[in-house]
């Protein structure tokens, strides 16, 4: 049986008038990182109504994916991301237009970056989520960011020509991530909050994250900006 | 007052959320927090990164700083994971 779909952002109308809806909807964006984070920002952006996603990964999900990716599952073992969650989030929004790459972000063309309108930075390295500030720059996107470790993680937007990602790791090439590792809570929490600095940052709303890095420690229910350009 | 705030690994590990201290050379006040909580590990703090009223403090020079009345301090970890 074929249900109506035309209710099926309501819920969100609480905190946006349709106008600020329709400026979401029609944001173009390349989420870059289909893992932990990614996963749960792609499913976001699917059920916030984004029309238009370009999503970039070369990997495939594997079972120490199964802890904490929403759509690692016995069944997608083996399978690409890309294709999975085309295939999800089509089944979520089935009016979502998505671009797949199934490659290194490395290997993107510029022409990708020319199409958007925000860069998501939902990468596991800090070379990587570095790499992507640069394209921002280059191509003058806003870039979101987001990165977690343990029982804690970390939200921003660089705004091109700001260097925050590069002024805030500086030579730093790894964190907690590698001792502590991403728990099953973590990347929906972080996800989440980057979805929503983007809906801020989109319909410019104050108290939004903008040349910021705002820290979130779950474990202690703590969160302060540490950094500002 | 200069307001030092432990965030994430420092805190959970040690139970320390903030401590407030004299102004000062940070050299000096680093010696005074660690003769006040003995139990942080040298590796945890020479690990972490420093932010002065939200501007970071490169590692090399932080010990040189003088803080000011008011200065707000994080101390932290880096997170990279996706």
């Amino acid at each position: 049986m074929a249900f109506p779909l035309d209710n099926r952002f309501e819920k969100n109308t609480g905190i946006m008038t349709m106008a600020e809806m329709e400026k979401i909807a029609q944001t173009r964006v390349l989420l870059v990182g289909l893992g932990g984070l990614g996963g749960f920002v792609a499913s976001s952006l699917a059920r916030l109504g984004v029309k238009s996603l370009v999503l970039v990964d070369y990997d495939r999900f594997s079972p120490s994916n199964l802890n904490r990716q929403l759509y690692a599952s016995v069944d997608t073992l083996g399978k690409s991301k890309v294709d999975v969650l085309v295939g999800e989030l089509k089944k979520i929004n089935p009016d979502i237009e998505i671009t797949a790459f199934l490659d290194s972000v490395y290997n993107l063309d510029a022409s990708v970056y020319e199409k958007v309108g925000l860069i998501i930075d939902a990468v596991d390295e800090i070379k990587t989520k570095l790499f992507l500030e640069t394209i921002s720059e280059k191509h003058h996107k806003p870039l979101l960011h987001g990165a977690v470790g343990g029982w804690y993680g970390q939200v921003g937007i660089s705004l091109p020509g700001s260097s925050l990602l590069h002024d805030f790791y500086g030579s730093v090439s790894e964190g907690l991530e590698k001792t502590m590792g991403a728990p099953t809570f973590i990347p929906p929490i972080v996800a989440n909050l980057m979805v929503a600095e983007m809906i801020k940052f989109v319909n410019r709303r104050p108290g939004v994250l903008t040349n910021k890095i705002m820290m979130v420690d779950t474990l202690n229910n703590v969160e302060k900006i540490v950094f500002t350009k | 007052m200069v307001k030092i705030t432990f965030l994430n690994l420092l805190r959970s590990k040690y139970g320390i959320e903030t401590l407030l201290v004299e102004p000062g050379k940070m050299e000096v006040i680093f010696k005074t927090l660690l003769s006040k909580h003995p139990e942080i590990e040298p590796k945890d703090f020479q690990d972490s990164v420093m932010f002065v009223n939200q501007k970071r403090i490169p590692h090399a020079t932080r010990f040189d700083i003088t803080l000011q009345d008011g200065d707000d301090v994080v101390f932290t970890h880096f997170l990279g994971g996706g």
